[in-house]
């Protein structure tokens, strides 16, 4: 048998051993009976007498009160409940607790509020300095690396120098074109806060947004103009050649300075064509990620707010089935199913106009009219509850979203033949 | 939904932002080729947007749990708009009872009324009948002269604050007055329930007197409501089981007359009675028309076997349809006449079985426990009224033509006997109480099993057959 299951069992055999004999052979001893120790009560009265008693007895030595600790007794019954004579009068008793006023005792005057006594430091006429802690709590730097005695050898290979002489950068123009860094395409700061023309223009409230914004679009690619034909190099600038040389630069300046200008218009009207654009597509994302009403074209007067909760739904639903009352029905209208379109107005009432039969089931057209009344009596009545219970709690912040509603009416659950 | 316009048109020239011509041959650059394309992406997504929108703002809810209650109404007393003095508030009253005796609606007390009503073309003040939650109102108008009165009425929808349909009036003489009341009530009751109408019928029924041992019995006609009671027969034979024909000009009816049950037709427009064919030896009786009133079914009880036969009531031509040992009784036609809904213990026990017109093969329909008697084919012909006795009790239920969804409406000493009313909706039937005292009286309840209800007769009734609505 392998050692480790023989000390397993062993230990085993200890636990086993501990739950079945644990109780009995460490059991705890039972605990003595608490001690009673019988206390009396001393009423206000006495304890306020036997204080004046003391106090006539013993005057109170201001400079050195003698306090004589009572003697605890020796025994933990007290006999009985002898008046205890307080062999040390205090002399600043403690204040007592005012107590609820007896009828057969008179009542005290109003205790008078004890002396504050006496400050521990006499009160300095001059302005004390602030103590300041002696202690720089500055940090200090930190012991930095030691720096090597001996100085690094110094690369041996010298930079080449080249044969020919580069180029100086000359504040003339060229006419070599100018390779710009590729920058991102931006659209102008004015761009976003602009209107632009055909773009969508709302009068709805602002309201948080509730989606997050679309990805930025790429960044279009530098457009790298096919360079034109290599002008003549000006670093060749000789000296009879320095005025025409100046002239041909001045010209082609003012040819590349109107170039640039056309250039940036250019940008400028793509630009904000491009921002148009987008703020249509932003727009239109916007619109299609919230569950907002549609903003008309910015000529809407429904007040939009969040969407109904699925309480006001079933408040609703609760209100209406307890309205539809299908008992006058015959068998045949029962079984009819129908969907109701109804317009609300503002006051949370429905337009008795505007409550039409979009579908019906089940039956012929006679038949669901007769159903068609009872559900509409349903939606009306339903304004004020029936049966005991409230009517529609529509919140009028969220009218856009309950300005219309679809009721499909279907009793199969409950029908009679 | 609404399109934005959006600078997506193509340009018939190319042109650049300053509005230049572009030559045509100038290459595009890739913005330009792709702005056309972006803007009609903004188009679709403003358009998809829209239409997102659009169906976010209807929210759809589902209504499926209503409620079954009496609709309150009100009638206030009707116009008198000259001579009808009494008649205009007697007439409002049974229109009023009618609807209430339905159990579908419940009157308005008059005590509650805010406004009245004192001209029938006075416009209704709709919020002070909403006030005390009345939903349909109906006012009205009677003129009398000579003996022809004229009754008109409106029915208005107080919740929706309209009208119910067009006013209706009825003419006729001042002692037809509860029947122009039941033609008001009943006009009211369809346009509201979509159901057919009852009130105007009839019921006939078998009207006893005396004890119990002796019992005397003679023929009863009244209103629906148990109203204008008149005797067709007297007391000097023992009557069973009359039966209306399909347009209400003629009883059938079982008589003891001659000693031995027989059917007898009636012709109740002048009341002259006629034997239908007595066959010596045999006894006939549960009798019943056909839809078409020329064909009457009924019982033959010859050497103690019974089985059913048909009989043309112009030629007497009398022709079998069942042809077992057992008892064949009580048959029903259906209302196209293609079918026969009878009783029979060829099982062992009374079952409800079904068979061809002509004659065949019957099925049984019924299944479940105790017996089952007096089939009535609902004029409606989707339910088949019966008679159950099970477990010592009786019961009269109704189930669908294929015995499928029987539902027992009544339960008691003793319920026997169903009739359909004309709609299809109210059956009517006896029920009598236990012991010697127990008497016999009609009840009516509805085919959902609410509203049972006593039909007030002079004496102890039994047998009732109702009448299809009066012309």
């Amino acid at each position: 048998m392998d050692k480790s299951q023989i000390l397993s069992g062993i230990g085993h055999a200890v636990v086993i051993t501990w739950v079945v004999l644990g109780d009995w052979l460490f059991a705890p001893r039972e605990l003595p009976p608490p001690d009673s120790v019988q206390v009396s009560m001393v009423s206000e009265s006495d304890l306020k007498a036997m204080q004046d008693a003391a106090a006539k007895s013993v005057k109170p030595k201001a400079d050195k009160p003698e306090v004589k600790p009572a003697k605890p007794p020796s025994k933990p019954q007290v006999e009985a409940p002898a008046p205890v004579e307080p062999e040390v009068a205090v002399a600043e008793p403690a204040p007592v607790k005012p107590a609820q006023p007896s009828p057969d005792i008179p009542v005290a005057a109003d205790p008078q509020p004890n002396e504050a006594p006496p400050p521990v430091a006499p009160i300095a006429e001059a302005e004390q300095p602030i103590p300041v802690p002696t202690v720089n709590e500055k940090p200090k730097p930190r012991p930095a690396t030691r720096i090597t005695d001996t100085p690094m050898v110094s690369p041996e290979k010298t930079p080449e120098m080249a044969d020919t002489a580069t180029p100086e950068v000359t504040d003339q123009p060229t006419d070599q074109p100018v390779v710009e860094e590729p920058k991102p395409a931006a659209a102008p700061e004015e761009a976003a806060a602009q209107t632009a023309p055909d773009a969508v223009v709302t009068d709805a409230p602002e309201l948080a947004p509730t989606s997050s914004r679309r990805p930025q679009t790429r960044p279009d690619k530098p457009v790298v103009e096919t360079p034109v034909e290599d002008p003549q190099v000006a670093l060749d600038a000789q000296a009879e050649k320095d005025a025409k040389a100046k002239a041909d630069a001045q010209a082609k300046a003012d040819e590349k300075a109107a170039k640039k200008a056309k250039e940036k218009a250019d940008a400028q009207a793509k630009a904000d064509a491009e921002a148009a654009d987008q703020a249509a597509i932003d727009a239109a994302l916007a619109d299609a990620a919230s569950d907002a009403p549609a903003t008309d074209g910015g000529q809407t007067d429904i007040p939009e707010g969040p969407p109904m909760t699925a309480g006001e739904k079933e408040g609703l639903r609760v209100s209406i089935n307890q309205c539809w009352n299908i008992g006058t029905l015959s068998t045949a209208a029962q079984r009819i199913k129908l969907t109701l379109r109804v317009e609300m107005k503002e006051d949370g009432t429905p337009d008795s106009n505007g409550i039409t039969m979009t579908t019906f089931s089940g039956g012929d057209e006679a038949t669901a009219s007769q159903a068609f009344e009872a559900a509409r009596r349903a939606v009306i009545r339903g304004v004020k509850g029936c049966g005991g219970k409230a009517g529609y709690d529509l919140d009028p912040a969220k009218y856009a979203e309950w300005n219309v509603m679809n009721l499909n009416f279907d009793a199969s659950g409950m029908r009679l033949r | 939904m609404i399109f934005l316009t959006f600078p997506c048109k193509l340009r018939d020239k190319p042109t650049d932002l300053q509005g230049q011509s572009r030559p045509h041959n100038s290459p595009l650059k890739n913005e330009d080729k792709m702005r056309p394309f972006k803007s009609l992406t903004a188009a679709l997504l403003i358009g998809l947007s829209s239409l997102t929108t659009a169906a976010q703002a209807e929210i759809t809810i589902d209504i499926n749990s209503p409620v079954i209650e009496p609709m309150p109404f009100a009638v206030p007393d009707f116009i008198d708009e000259g001579g009808a003095g009494e008649l205009a508030a007697n007439i409002s009253r049974v229109v009023a009872a009618d609807l209430a005796g339905t159990g579908l609606f419940i009157e308005t007390p008059k005590d509650a009324y805010i406004s009245r009503v004192t001209s029938f073309d006075a416009p209704i003040s709709y919020p002070d009948w909403q006030a005390i939650n009345t939903q349909a109102l109906i006012t009205g108008a009677v003129q009398a002269g000579g003996d022809r009165i004229v009754v008109k009425f409106r029915l208005f929808d107080v919740a929706s604050g309209q009208p119910l349909g067009e006013g209706l009036q009825f003419a006729g003489t001042p002692a037809s007055w509860r029947r122009m009341a039941h033609k008001v009530a009943d006009a009211v009751y369809s346009r509201i329930t979509g159901e057919g109408p009852y009130f105007d019928s009839r019921v006939v029924y078998v009207a006893e007197s005396g004890p119990k041992n002796q019992r005397q019995k003679r023929l009863g006609v009244m209103d629906y409501d148990g109203a204008n009671v008149k005797y067709l027969t007297d007391s000097s034979s023992i009557v069973l089981a009359p039966r209306f024909s399909p347009n209400g000009d003629r009883i059938l009816f079982t008589s003891y007359a001659s000693g031995f049950p027989a059917i007898y037709v009636m012709n109740v427009g002048n009341l002259k009675t006629r034997n239908l064919g007595e066959v010596p030896g045999t006894m006939t009786f549960a009798p019943r028309f056909s839809p078409d009133g020329n064909t009457v079914v009924f019982s033959l009880e010859k050497g103690g076997n019974t089985d059913i036969y048909s009989m043309d009531i112009n030629s007497g031509a009398m022709s079998q349809l069942t042809n077992a040992p057992s008892i064949e009784t009580s048959p029903s036609f259906s209302p196209d006449g293609s079918q026969i809904v009878f009783e029979s213990d060829r099982s062992g026990s009374q079952q409800i079985y079904m068979m061809p017109a002509g004659g065949g093969e019957g099925v049984r329909i019924s299944g479940g426990k105790g017996r089952y008697s007096t089939p009535v084919w609902s004029p409606r012909g989707d339910m088949i009224a019966f008679t159950k006795q099970n477990e010592g009790r009786f019961h009269i239920g109704a189930m669908l033509t294929d015995g499928t969804e029987e539902r027992l409406l009544t339960a008691s000493f003793l319920d026997e006997g169903p009739t359909w009313a004309p709609n299809g909706r109210v059956i009517m039937f006896t029920r009598e109480g236990a012991g010697a005292g127990g008497q016999a009286g009609l009840m009516s309840v509805d085919v959902s099993g609410r509203n049972l209800k006593a039909i007030p007769t002079e004496g102890p009734a039994s047998d009732p057959s109702w009448s299809p609505m009066l012309p």
